[in-house]
């Protein structure tokens, strides 16, 4: 262009910048006569700079600064940073850079990961990360990255990974479809690692095919699971809120929302199916080479997430979805998280099914559609025989119905519970098979009810209702296994044994189902149906009589359970189930509720018991809960507790109180997201369990969600109004909220059933309300209710605190920590301390309780 | 660090026509301003805009002599300090869109700056492709983009270093920003 036009473009635009369209038009016709060119260039610009007045208005500079902020001054590369040797720079994240380097004392390659120091710069973040890769170091998974740990050394942070060489399946799919039999090569592999990092409590957050690495032999590994949380909260207070974040301000971490599920981007607490419906993103991708919810805006992709349906699965190279692939994709990706998989375990059944299909039928899938058409029909066809007349059906859930004593006899009960708990502890183990828990059925006890409509209820393919009868010396055991698809008989068989065979009796019907429900068992999971806790029945009838009354254990009743298991070893010392029943039943002692066993003696003789179960079956997940529970409440140890809840769910995911315990775990540590998540778990797999409730409501309150816990309570109170430890929850929530009269209205009613339970709270109610005359009236009643090696220490350091005495809060609460009082273990997540945060003998005394104040 | 006078000589040199003074002082006015950027982000809260030009003001006080200098150096001064965040960010969206490509398996993005990069990074090199043009086509409009974009300058402050009225440069800017809009495919 001469310059003369470009002076003339200059003048023409500042000119008619300056009038309304109308006469800007005029004006140009006018101004630039015949050079159609010259007005066309005006024109343009003009055009591009109307509605664009804010263009570039927004400085980079702040970008830049952010930009220098995050960048190393210098590449590491060559550098030695204790026992590494830096090789290369590998790439850069939102963390920090990455780089390949060389552990010269293992001499392998590892990666590692420094954390940019707006990540570490304070100790809170630095705690976390360091929290964090410890619980994700813990996961052992193919197709999980795994993470050796995290270290500081000359002045670096930095997390130690796994070295894994390969693409991102982001580089992979590059907008093209990775075809249908890779894509579900891929998902198996990608639902595997998920759901076993679900399974130790791990929720990813941040799935997407940038954070999945594909070996050159086509192995999966998931990069940086847990990670995404620190990162996130550290989002939340960090200082970078710029016009660029596009939803920093509702504390969501702006990442690639386009993988995120809808309760995320409400910004809303995740659980483990917020992962789901992410992985069901990537593999709509993996399968079509397209998002989901492809837009062109952020926040047209944030409104397709919440409201819109995903088209249609298609590939454009000729392959076949298989619709059986596309509904579970769509399942994956409903927007209410209660239609999608509850458990990846779940989701990855389902691809496992389907991929070993595709094995068998692995080129109609290659196959055009077009060209054989009628051929496809007929492998339908001759495909639905197969499944319906020749193979067994297929059940991929089971539901083991409390089985009916008929008998008159109530001494029965016991038998048939126990009956009905080993065979779902048998059928459990059966990989193809999920079995609803014991704690699932369990409200189905002593009814008798129509299985069908049961099963229905429970979402199940198959449901097994039995009845026991006691004819002359005979147990009379029938059993009906019927598919909920239709409700027809799948299996039906009477067995009369003596009261000795019930052993026999065990493995002849878990035997039956599995070879219905899951003829391909293999060797080792048959072994298993064969296997006995116990071989000696009235071992066996010692243990069901204790367990019977566990369950419905009151303070008068609790010895007699100890009896029960006593017996049952002294019958059979290598029998585990009661050793662990022992554990829990000291542990109960320790109680107010049950006993006031001292906690040194309960530790000693609980961790005998529990370790011992362990020591006779590392297979029995109950055992590592109740150790666990040794290790959480009374040694104070929170990574080995840790070691032994995420064992516990390894071995039966299905079972809800290793969930329940872990819940307060995660409480006490300082990860009030995940406690919820897993008290939630225990919730859904106990839905008959008020307590399983009431640990979601303790675990909200302990998030200091005390609107979300108040309704939970509320929620228990409406199924039973007399229900005290909800009510007891409320009232914390109450005097949280500084609503002091209401809480006094209920714990005053409280106190009059409960002194032992209600004391703590009402006398910090009444010394906040200025009672100080009533708070003193309760520190009487709890003096008068304490016994020399019991000292109810730590309700009266409540009380203390409510009365703004802090010298004796104190001095109770140490008192407290010499009794190893085992609530203590609340002191730092517990708001009910809050007012003594401050003083200085709180850290100390949180140190002491390997607590981090 | 280098000292004081040695950055004042060099700020004199390429004011008086030595471009390879420019070279040797971009490095050292970059760290200076890595090692602002780390101490105010640590200390401004959310709430806080930055102050870009106390942030320069800050750099160039440190780094130079003052006694020595005239308000000219400054505010050439000032062009380094956004010629330096334009290559910044360059070398940034360069690097994003490479480690896209191929290759960055540990490219892992946890934060917004990487959502941001996705687009932002796009825009930034298409931006400064674009301005490469109209400096070509006419080098003034070219320096008030870069100082006022990268530079975060005010127009009066533009108007200081490139010696001309607010009014032209305010002008200047306008058209520049139509002409780049119009470039980059903005504007349709």
């Amino acid at each position: 262009m001469e310059v003369k036009d470009w002076e003339r473009i200059e003048t023409l635009f500042h000119a008619a910048l300056r009038l309304d369209a109308e006469a800007r038009a005029a004006y140009l016709e006018h101004a630039c006569p015949g050079d159609e060119a010259l007005r066309a260039e005006v024109e343009s610009l003009l055009t591009a700079f109307r509605g664009r007045e804010n263009f570039m208005e927004e400085p980079a500079f702040d970008l830049g600064l952010k930009v220098l902020f995050d960048s190393k001054a210098e590449s590491l590369a060559g550098k030695v940073i204790g026992p590494y040797q830096i090789l290369d720079r590998l790439g850069e994240g939102g963390m920090g850079e990455v780089y390949l380097a060389e552990d010269t004392r293992l001499g392998r390659k590892v990666a590692l990961k420094f954390l940019s120091s707006k990540l570490v710069g304070d100790n809170w973040a630095r705690r976390q990360l360091v929290k964090e890769a410890q619980s994700v170091a813990m996961l052992e998974h193919p197709n999980i990255c795994a993470i050796h740990g995290f270290e500081e050394a000359d002045g670096h942070n930095f997390i130690i990974m796994q070295y894994v060489e390969g693409d991102t399946l982001a580089a992979l799919i590059g907008g093209q479809p990775l075809g249908v039999a890779q894509a579900i090569s891929y998902a198996t592999q990608l639902a595997s690692a998920v759901a076993e990092a679900h399974a130790h409590g791990i929720i990813h957050r941040d799935l997407k095919p940038q954070n999945i690495v594909v070996t050159p032999a086509g192995q999966v590994k998931v990069l940086d699971f847990g990670l995404a949380k620190t990162v996130q909260l550290k989002h939340e207070a960090g200082p970078l809120t710029d016009d660029t974040s596009q939803v920093s301000k509702t504390g969501l971490v702006a990442g690639t929302v386009a993988y995120m599920s809808p309760e995320q981007l409400r910004a809303e607490r995740l659980d483990f199916r917020s992962d789901i419906f992410s992985l069901g993103a990537v593999l709509y991708e993996t399968v079509s080479g397209k998002r989901p919810f492809a837009r062109n805006s952020h926040a047209e992709i944030i409104s397709a997430i919440l409201t819109s349906r995903p088209p249609p699965l298609t590939c454009d190279d000729g392959d076949v979805v298989p619709s059986e692939l596309s509904r579970i994709i769509f399942k994956c990706l409903e927007k209410d998280k209660e239609q999608r998989y509850q458990s990846a375990s779940e989701l990855l059944y389902e691809l496992r099914s389907l991929h070993e299909r595709g094995e068998l039928s692995r080129r109609g899938w290659r196959r055009p559609a077009l060209r054989v058409a009628a051929l496809l029909l007929l492998a339908l066809l001759v495909a639905a025989l197969f499944l319906v007349g020749l193979r067994p059906r297929k059940a991929h859930t089971l539901a083991v119905l409390p089985i009916v004593n008929v008998s008159a006899d109530p001494a029965m009960d016991p038998l048939s519970e126990g009956l009905t708990e080993d065979l779902i502890d048998k059928l459990s183990h059966l990989s193809t098979l999920r079995v609803k828990a014991f704690t699932a059925v369990s409200g189905y006890r002593g009814r008798q009810q129509d299985p069908l409509e049961v099963g229905a209820s429970l979402r199940v393919d198959a449901v097994l209702a039995g009845t026991l009868d006691q004819q002359g010396d005979l147990l009379v055991l029938q059993i009906r296994l019927l598919d909920m698809s239709d409700g027809s008989q799948l299996w039906g068989e009477k067995y009369s044994v003596q009261p000795d065979q019930v052993l026999d009796l065990q493995e002849k019907v878990s035997e039956g189902v599995a070879s219905r429900l899951a003829p391909e068992a293999g060797e080792n999971e048959r072994k298993f149906l064969a296997s006995r806790p116990t071989q000696n029945h009235e071992a066996l009838n010692e243990y069901y009589q204790g367990r019977n009354l566990w369950e419905k254990r009151t303070k008068d009743n609790i010895h007699e359970i100890k009896a029960h298991y006593e017996r049952a070893i002294q019958i059979d010392a290598s029998f585990a189930k009661p050793y662990a029943g022992l554990a829990d039943y000291y542990m109960q002692l320790n109680t107010p509720a049950f006993g006031n066993m001292p906690a040194e003696e309960v530790l000693k003789k609980a961790r005998y018991m529990a370790l011992k179960a362990v020591g006779l079956d590392d297979s029995l997940p109950e055992a590592h809960t109740s150790l666990g529970v040794v290790k959480l409440r009374f040694e104070w140890n929170w990574a080995e507790a840790e070691k032994e809840f995420t064992r516990a769910i390894a071995l039966n995911p299905d079972d809800a109180w290793p969930h329940y315990w872990y819940s307060q775990l995660l409480s006490i540590t300082g990860r009030p997201d995940d406690a919820i998540a897993q008290s939630r778990q225990a919730s859904d797999l106990a839905p008959f369990s008020p307590a399983a409730k009431l640990g979601v409501c303790r675990a909200l309150y302990f998030a200091r969600q005390y609107d979300p816990a108040a309704n939970c309570s509320g929620e228990v109170l409406a199924d039973d109004a007399n229900n005290v430890i909800a009510q007891y929850i409320l009232s914390y929530v109450y005097l949280k909220r500084r609503a002091y009269p209401d809480a006094i209205k209920i714990l005053e009613k409280l106190y009059a059933k409960d002194k032992s339970l209600a004391a703590a709270p009402l006398g910090f109610a009444y010394g906040k309300s200025g009672e100080a005359g009533k708070a003193a009236e309760v520190l009487k009643d709890v003096q008068e209710m304490s016994k020399p090696d019991y000292s109810l220490s730590q309700e009266r350091a409540i009380i203390y605190t409510g009365l703004g005495d802090r010298d004796r809060a104190f001095e109770w609460l140490e008192r407290s920590h010499a009794e190893h009082f085992t609530t203590l273990i609340f002191l730092t997540t517990d708001p009910i301390y809050d007012d003594l945060h401050p003083d200085s003998r709180f850290a100390d005394l949180a140190r002491r309780l390997n607590l981090t104040p | 660090m280098s000292s004081p006078s040695e950055i004042t000589d060099l700020l004199v040199c390429w004011n008086n026509g030595d471009q390879a003074a420019l070279e040797m002082l971009m490095p050292l006015v970059e760290r200076e301003l890595h090692r602002l950027a780390h101490n105010y982000m640590r200390r401004e809260r959310p709430e806080h805009t930055l102050q870009t030009t106390a942030l320069i003001n800050e750099t160039f006080l440190r780094l130079v002599d003052q006694s020595r200098v005239s308000w000219q150096n400054r505010a050439h001064f000032f062009g380094i300090a956004a010629q330096i965040m334009r290559r910044v960010l360059l070398n940034y969206a360069r690097d994003r869109r490479r480690d896209k490509r191929g290759g960055g398996a540990y490219k892992v993005s946890l934060s917004e700056a990487d959502a941001v990069s996705d687009e932002k990074s796009v825009e930034l090199l298409a931006l400064d492709d674009a301005l490469r043009r109209l400096s070509a086509l006419d080098e003034r409009k070219g320096r008030v983009v870069e100082l006022k974009h990268f530079g975060g300058l005010t127009v009066k402050e533009i108007a200081e270093v490139l010696g001309v009225s607010p009014v032209t440069v305010a002008r200047d800017w306008d058209l520049a920003r139509a002409w780049l809009a119009r470039e980059i495919g903005h504007g349709s």
